[in-house]
């Protein structure tokens, strides 16, 4: 697969191109321009972006294989010549079309959202630079070069969490989201050593091609498929590095959107589904990712139920369904991962720009407790809001269903994770799928339905938010409606999305159950949602709401608030183990080393005291330390010469 | 070519001769225009006739150096024409490659310490008749003292230098100091000669003869029953010279000598006397090694040699550590760097006394400017060598204090200055001849040695002087002179001694001992 | 010929500069040497960038210099970094700027020598030449405690040149060597004995482990760093200096390679300790130089871990880190100058909230540290990435301890970003000057073109790393043995 710039389908990476010259256009000169001039250059660039990306998309119906382009060497060492070059294929073309695509409209509705903010042209370019990176990740040919992007969304992700610099806690949050980010990098780079040591390249298309030829369940696949789930954990907020997420909402609301729809977070699904031939020959790295997706799904679903910010509700969920797809690349339904990626891009972006234009409206309110009713003020706002929560909640013939419901069966069928419990992740996933329907009623019920709790002077202003920022809504609500009929349930209706990630996805033998079986699943789910939102309608709609909040405000509710306490145990954990380890080393290297030298100057100057007091001045002693020399050596030579 | 023999078989005592024959022209020189001296003094009249008198006396005395180096060079040339080292009075006297290069340093460094000397002696009130004739004996007998074929010639040599260099230690009359150190170094000197004797007839004893290659013969020949006496004679030897080249614990002496004598005088001593003793003991120990053979007694006299100069390393470098007179810290330093150059005379052969000879070239140059700025910073009775004297020295007086910079580098052995290429030669040497452990020995107290050097660099930079420092007398033409041979020698020797060194390899085979 | 030119000419200009009358010509005048030596060593690409003449034939040592190899490398990137910083000090260093500046020169003429030189003995001489100009800048330009930090600085210093000078002297004769040229020492020295390569090594791995510097001999550093002048410059110097590693890779590496094997273990050790110490230290300290210090420690923990796996990519990718750490971490010594003159302190309680009055300031400050923290994309990656590759090759234990300092250093970067520049601003500060636009300008340059297209650096790097001898079958137990007593006598001494 070896590609020209004369193919189109090549053109896709000018893609990253196009975004990073936004950013350095907009970084360099924007901070001098007029407003909403930054924004738009910014959409402009993105917008380019989109159409080759676009192209390439185009360019590939009805191809087998992608398209390869070498750019410049990078790393020509040690026989791994690892250069910077791409790889355009029908999964990195999703990619690219999510990116660009739903990136876009979250630019457009920036534009409006950071209006007289004066970090607008920082914003905007580092708005940029973050989907460049999530371009490189994504259209990477070769591990090293996807670390770089990889890293670089970290990068990005601190720089615009932390956005508001000027409070501690948003600058806190940047930073928190960074360092366990680190971490999972730091398995990223384990992982690609043991790659390159046992494979001898760090190419992914060799890299996934030689794995083939390794035995089954080799040993040295599940290490390398256990190091790469670290990684993809730092990066997609999955068990147990899942702390920063919820935290990151502390940036423009259009970021978390980013964030959780379009970029970072859905890395680690795509490093997984990149590394699928890999994967496919490691069951139990496979059964590992499966698990930690199916738990992180539950607790994240749990920890949703308890909070009370309109923003970290949707965080929990994203932690939740990134679960989900986590648990279908481990049990081998690469394509249904990837498509869920692709439905949930859609309406989880839509559900942040939404509460974005809540926030927007209420100038800052984020407390769902003091919201409610705003259906009425703000129609367009309200009415996509709800396309999304039913979307997510997997209400059948909306584009959550669908994808949920392949991730199911996938789990279900899988051969791959088989003697991992694979019927048990499918539990766990029903039982989330519940929760998910439930939380999001609840979401939904009390920002934008009963009467309203508003403070006073914040009710009086509400209003629907402008265009700019109405119309993406309305974009995405109609995506999020519809984009699930690319992938109708593959047993009995065609599943164009199946097909056209094909050649880029390994293809893992599934169980073929009895048709009544698989009806029997998608029943399954719609009776999950249905459970979840009949609760929700009955605790909220029938006015049992403050019971509700009673629950939550109790100890297991505060428990679940708190993200059931994995931030504390780090901090009792790690964090002061580290410090009291630092604290330990520097004192150490304060007195000991010094004492050490101190020691040797010391021994030196006694030597020098010692000399000067032997030089007592009388010639007498002198004679006479010159008679002890001679007889002492005499002596000495007579007895050495003496045995000799 | 082949050169005419100047005085038959007697052409290597030249130099040497020629040095007794300016010493004597010199004294009487002196003795006639002495009166006048004095007379134009008291009466304060003619101030420049006696200036150039005592020019003249110095002039005169420079001449004799000047001389005895052209002959030196002439024989150096002679020889190394014929391709045979030349000996006189059947081999009692030598004017081989050692002896060649021992006798270049030897002059030089007189003729420097004259230089210097001459620049103040007035100040000092040094200036009697005596005091050139002393200095050109006591180069005489270090000539003699490095060419000697055999032990009496040595020891004879021994004598002229030494009887000179106490006479000019107790030099200033009016300073009790002075007299101690004359006095002191006197009597241990003569205990050393009394020890020395003694090796020489315990050597005689044991192999019946009295010259270098006699005595590597005879325990040579089969059937040579007294090693342990010849051994015991080593012993004698070792200690006799040792004292003079001030290894511990025979060193004590050079402390408070150095100290006491009239600084232009310690400043001959350190290069002149310390050159000729290590030339001399280069000699007998190259012998009597080669004499005692390679066997498990041959391995006991470097073995005591070993630990003579571990002991003078840590003592000299220690020592040097605490003090704060700068002239003591440099009577230390050169008990440090006798132990340095204890290294070549261990390693032996051709190698070691190249490092040798050279390392001495590089310290007769460097301390002697070191010596310099002292002088020029000391007061008339020959006090305030004080640290503290030598705060400021930077901004005060630039040059002198870069001067002073590049001698303490040279003498701490950092390159590119000659005290580096002297380390580097006398370590290779070492290690190449198996002393790896004593050379660490020495690295590790040249570290020691490089905070009391580098003491004075940063009191010249870093320290203030206090308000009631004395100024600085402006330096002197001679003094001046001196400096700049010193300063420009160390860099240059530094940069390129190439030249030395193939001067000295390229001399004619050894005769005694190699 | 060009090569020799790249040490006289800085040398030359440094003395003018010393001597140099009116004050108007100091500042071109200094510019002229260092953009010239630059350009010098970017013409030193094939012949004309080496040079062979005897120097002391009957020591066997010769004058040759060689800038087409990854010293040649190092030389350039350490001319680009002296640019800025003589830009800097030029602007900066109130008394007597021009002596100042003439070290800043010094220093680039004895590093010029340390990176060129291909004769062993020569080698030493600028090694041992080139600690004088940071002393005199200390001296002469430090803070009020300086004496002290100067006597550490020299006693280490001291302790481990002299050790090297053993180690010199003994490589040669022992091995019956022709001379001390690398080509002939690389003739005869891999063939000594297993335990004499050792100690040998031995020698020069203390002198190398004083000027990486690697625990336990990295005291003097931080006080030297702390008591340095204000302006950072000095301490820029200083980072240039830091040429353990080169002197490793370059000399004691390839021609001891039985003595590289018995030790690599503990020098494993020692620098992946240091890795990990140097970034845990940096965080208890609210002093910017001393956390700079503590920082670039711990790469020069990574640098020795990469070393000492003595794999091709580890050795390669220590050099690249050596060069791009050149860039981050005197460019971040740049910015500490910067901010002492619009705090007047280096606490950093003195600062925070920057970033708002000087948005730029802080935009260029973000990315010279997120290069040193080994961001992709930047200078540093490429080098920590190989080295600690090639280190998980040779041990895998020391890559993941290494691997964790990486991940605490990016914490560090972040912490000391938001200790700096965000959180609430007190007064105003200014934003970047014209004169500080042209120090960055080279500095940013650098560490994208550096993070970006390191490519033809590396294969240099390669070429030379290949080019060190291995341990031969025989010898191969012998050292096992070896490596063992030493581990043995290690932990011993650990406890």
């Amino acid at each position: 697969m070896t590609g020209a710039w004369s193919d189109p389908v090549a053109w896709a990476a000018l893609a990253p191109l196009f975004a990073l010259a936004g950013a350095l256009l907009v970084g360099l000169f924007g901070r001098r321009w007029p407003e909403p001039l930054p924004g738009v250059v910014a959409s402009l660039a993105i917008a380019a972006a989109f159409v080759v990306a676009a192209v390439a998309s185009v360019g590939l119906l009805g191809r087998d294989a992608g398209v390869a382009l070498t750019l410049w060497p990078f790393l020509p060492v040690a026989g791994l010549d690892v250069s910077v070059g791409v790889v355009v294929d029908p999964l990195a073309a999703t990619f690219l079309l999510i990116i660009t695509g739903v990136g876009l409209l979250i630019h457009v509705y920036s534009i409006d959202y950071m209006r007289d903010d004066d970090g607008n042209a920082r914003y905007f370019a580092l708005l940029n630079l973050f989907v460049a990176s999530m371009l490189v990740l994504v259209l990477a040919d070769s591990l090293v070069l996807l670390f770089v992007g990889w890293e670089g969304v970290g990068v990005c992700s601190y720089l615009l969490i932390g956005f508001w610099y000027r409070q501690r806690a948003n600058a806190d949050a940047g930073r928190k989201a960074f360092i366990v980010n680190r971490i999972g990098d730091a398995g990223f780079l384990l992982a690609s050593f043991l790659v390159a040591a046992t494979f001898g390249t760090l190419t992914i298309a060799d890299a996934n091609a030689q794995a083939g030829s390794f035995a089954f369940g080799a040993g040295v696949l599940t290490a390398i498929g256990l190091l790469f789930l670290l990684a993809a954990a730092g990066k997609s907020a999955q068990l147990p590095l899942h702390v920063w997420l919820p935290d990151a909402m502390a940036g423009p609301t259009p970021v978390s959107a980013l964030i959780h729809a379009a970029t970072m977070v859905t890395a680690g699904v795509y490093l997984v589904a990149r590394l699928s031939p890999l994967y496919a020959q490691a069951p139990a790295a496979s059964a590992a990712v499966a698990w930690v997706g199916a738990l992180t799904a539950l607790i994240a679903a749990v920890a949703a139920l308890a909070q009370t910010d309109i923003k970290r509700i949707l965080a929990y969920s994203t932690v939740s369904q990134l679960g989900f797809m986590f648990a279908a690349v481990g049990a081998g339904a690469y394509a249904a991962a990837v498509f869920h990626v692709f439905t949930h891009a859609f309406f989880k972006g839509l559900l942040f720009l939404a509460a974005g234009s809540v926030i927007h409206a209420l100038h800052g309110e984020q407390d769902v407790r003091r919201m409610g009713g705003l259906g009425r003020r703000m129609r367009l706002t309200g009415s996509s809001a709800l396309v999304g929560t039913l979307a997510i909640a997997g209400v059948p013939l909306l584009s959550g269903f669908f994808s949920k419901e392949a991730i199911l069966g996938g789990v279900w069928n899988s051969t791959l994770v088989e003697d991992y419990g694979s019927r048990l992740l499918f539990a766990l996933l029903l039982v989330t799928a519940g929760l998910t329907a439930f939380y999001m009623f609840r979401w939904y019920h009390r920002v934008f339905c009963g009467e309203s709790r508003l403070a006073r002077d914040v009710a009086a202003k509400v209003h629907e938010s402008p265009g700019t920022m109405t119309a993406p809504l309305v974009v995405l609500a109609a995506l999020a409606a519809v984009a699930g009929y690319l992938g109708l349930p593959a047993f009995a209706f065609p599943n164009w999305i199946k097909s056209w990630l094909a050649p880029s996805l390994a293809s893992v033998g599934a169980l073929h159950p009895p048709l009544w079986v698989e009806w029997l699943l998608v029943a399954a789910s719609v009776v999950a949602a249905a459970a979840g939102l009949a609760a929700g309608w009955w605790i909220y709609e029938r006015g049992r709401g403050a019971l509700a909040e009673r629950v939550g405000g109790g100890v297991m509710g505060r428990f679940a608030r708190d993200g059931l306490g994995f931030d504390a145990a780090y901090r009792a954990g790690a964090v002061s183990t580290a410090e009291g380890l630092a604290a330990g080393l520097a004192v150490a290297d304060r007195d000991l080393l010094d004492r050490g030298i101190a020691a040797g100057v010391t021994t030196a100057s006694w030597l020098g005291r010692a000399v000067a007091a032997w030089q007592s001045g009388f010639v007498r002693l002198y004679a006479l330390a010159t008679l002890i020399g001679l007889t002492a050596l005499a002596v000495v030579v007579a007895a050495l010469g003496g045995r000799a | 070519m082949s050169l005419p023999p100047i005085i038959g078989d007697l052409t290597p005592l030249v130099p040497a001769v020629t040095l007794v024959a300016f010493a004597a022209i010199t004294l009487l020189f002196g003795v006639f225009t002495r009166e006048r001296v004095a007379l134009n003094e008291r009466a304060a009249l003619n101030e420049r006739a006696a200036l150039s008198e005592r020019a003249a006396l110095g002039g005169l005395a420079l001449t004799g150096v000047a001389a005895a180096l052209v002959f030196a060079f002439y024989l150096w040339l002679e020889s190394n024409a014929s391709g045979v080292a030349a000996a006189a009075l059947g081999g009692a006297y030598l004017g081989d490659a050692l002896a060649s290069a021992f006798t270049f340093v030897i002059l030089l460094g007189s003729a420097l310490a004259i230089l210097l000397a001459d620049g103040h002696l007035a100040r000092l009130e040094l200036d009697h008749p005596e005091f050139h004739p002393l200095l050109l004996l006591a180069t005489a007998g270090g000539l003699v003292l490095v060419s000697a074929g055999d032990l009496v010639t040595l020891l004879l040599g021994l004598e002229i230098m030494s009887l000179a260099v106490y006479a000019l230690a107790a030099w200033r009359e009016r300073s009790r100091a002075s007299e101690e150190a004359g006095m002191k170094y006197f009597l241990l000197g003569a205990f050393a000669s009394a020890v020395l004797v003694y090796g020489i007839a315990l050597t005689y004893g044991a192999t019946g003869r009295f010259d270098f290659a006699g005595i590597a013969a005879a325990a040579a020949t089969p059937g040579f029953a007294a090693n342990g006496l010849l051994l015991l004679g080593a012993v004698f030897l070792l200690v006799g010279l040792g004292f003079k080249v001030a290894f511990a614990p025979f060193h004590q002496w050079a402390p408070d000598v150095y100290t006491g004598a009239p600084t232009p005088v310690t400043a001959f001593m350190s290069v002149v006397v310390k050159t000729a003793a290590f030339g001399a003991l280069l000699r007998v120990t190259g012998t009597l090694v080669e004499a005692l053979g390679p066997g498990p007694i041959g391995e006991v006299l470097p073995a005591a040699l070993a630990v003579l100069i571990g002991l003078t390393l840590v003592v000299g470098n220690t020592g040097a550590l605490l003090q704060s007179g700068v002239k003591r810290m440099l009577a230390y330093s050169a008990v440090a760097h006798a132990g340095y150059v204890g290294l070549a005379v261990l390693a032996g052969g051709e190698a070691g006394v190249r490092a040798a000879a050279f390392y001495l070239l590089a310290y007769t140059l460097t301390s002697l400017a070191a010596f310099a700025v002292l002088l020029s910073l000391m007061d008339d009775d020959d006090g305030g060598d004080r640290l503290e004297r030598l705060a400021g020295l930077g901004r005060r007086r630039p040059w002198l204090a870069a001067a002073l910079s590049v001698a303490m580098l040279s003498l701490a052995g950092f390159p590119p200055f000659a005290g580096f290429i002297g380390k580097v030669l006398v370590f290779q040497a070492a290690i190449a001849a198996g002393h790896a452990a004593l050379a660490v020995l020495a690295i590790a107290t040249s570290v020691v040695a490089v905070v009391f050097y580098a003491r004075v660099v940063t009191t010249m930079y870093l320290r203030e002087p206090d308000a009631h420092s004395a100024p600085i007398r402006p330096v002197g033409r001679r003094t001046a002179v001196v400096l700049a041979i010193g300063v420009v020698g160390t860099l240059a020797f530094g940069l390129f001694p190439g030249g030395w060194l193939e001067l000295v390899a390229g001399a004619p085979a050894w005769i005694a001992g190699f | 010929m060009i090569a020799a030119l790249m040490v006289l000419l800085p040398l030359a200009v440094a003395v003018a500069l010393a001597l140099a009358p009116k004050p108007a010509v100091h500042r071109p005048l200094a510019m002229f040497g260092v953009v010239a030596t630059l350009v010098l060593g970017l013409l030193a690409v094939d012949g004309g960038g080496r040079l062979e003449v005897p120097w002391i034939a009957s020591l066997g040592t010769w004058i040759a210099l060689d800038a087409t190899g990854a010293g040649g490398v190092l030389a350039r990137v350490a001319a680009a970094v002296l640019l800025p910083t003589v830009l800097w000090a030029g602007a900066r260093v109130e008394s007597r700027p021009h002596l100042f500046l003439a070290w800043l020169l010094a220093t680039l003429a004895g590093l010029s020598g340390i990176f060129l030189a291909r004769d062993l003995v020569l080698f030493y001489v600028f090694w041992e030449l080139t600690l004088l100009p940071g002393l005199a800048l200390l001296a002469g330009w430090g803070l009020t405690h300086r004496r002290a930090a100067m006597v550490k600085y020299l006693l280490y210093a001291v302790a481990g040149s002299f050790a090297m000078l053993i180690a010199v002297l003994a490589v040669g004769p022992l091995s019956g060597a022709a001379g001390y040229r690398f080509d002939q020492l690389l003739a005869a020295a891999p063939l000594l004995d297993p335990l004499t390569q050792t100690w040998i090594f031995a020698g020069f791995a203390f002198a190398f482990a004083v000027k990486l510097p690697i625990f336990p001999l990295h005291a003097w550093l931080v006080d030297v760093h702390e008591q340095n002048h204000a302006s950072g410059a000095a301490d820029v110097a200083g980072t240039l200096y830091k040429v353990g590693g080169f002197g490793l890779f370059a000399w004691a590496i390839p021609l001891l390679p039985a003595g590289a094997t018995a030790l690599a273990p503990l020098g494993l050790a020692l620098g992946a300790f240091t890795a990990v110490y140097g970034a845990l230290i940096a965080t208890r300290h609210a002093h910017l130089k001393r956390i700079l210090a503590y920082a670039s420690l711990s790469h020069m923990g990574v640098v020795a871990v990469g070393l000492f796996s003595l794999h091709l990519a580890g050795k390669t990718g220590s050099m690249a880190l050596l060069a791009a750490q050149m860039v981050t971490t005197g460019g971040l010594f740049l910015v500490s100058g910067m901010l002492h003159d619009r705090r007047g302190s280096f606490e950093l309680d003195a600062f925070g909230g920057l970033a708002r009055s000087a948005p730029a300031l802080a935009a260029a400050t973000l990315v010279v540290l997120f290069a040193s923290i080994g961001v992709p994309g930047l200078a540093n990656f490429p080098g920590e990435f190989l080295a600690l590759l090639g280190a998980y090759q040779a041990a895998p234990a020391a890559a993941v301890l290494a691997l964790l300092a990486v991940v605490a250093a990016g914490a560090l970067g972040v912490n000391l970003y938001q200790r700096l520049f965000q959180g609430e601003g007190r007064e105003r500060v200014r934003d970047v000057t014209p004169l500080e636009v042209a120090v960055f300008a080279p500095i940013l340059a650098l560490t994208l073109w550096l993070g970006v297209a390191p490519a033809a650096n590396l294969t240099t790097f390669e070429r030379e790393a290949a080019a060190a001898q291995t341990v031969t079958a025989e010898a191969a137990p012998v050292v096992a043995e070896i490596a063992a007593a030493v581990g043995v006598l290690a932990a011993g001494g650990v406890r």
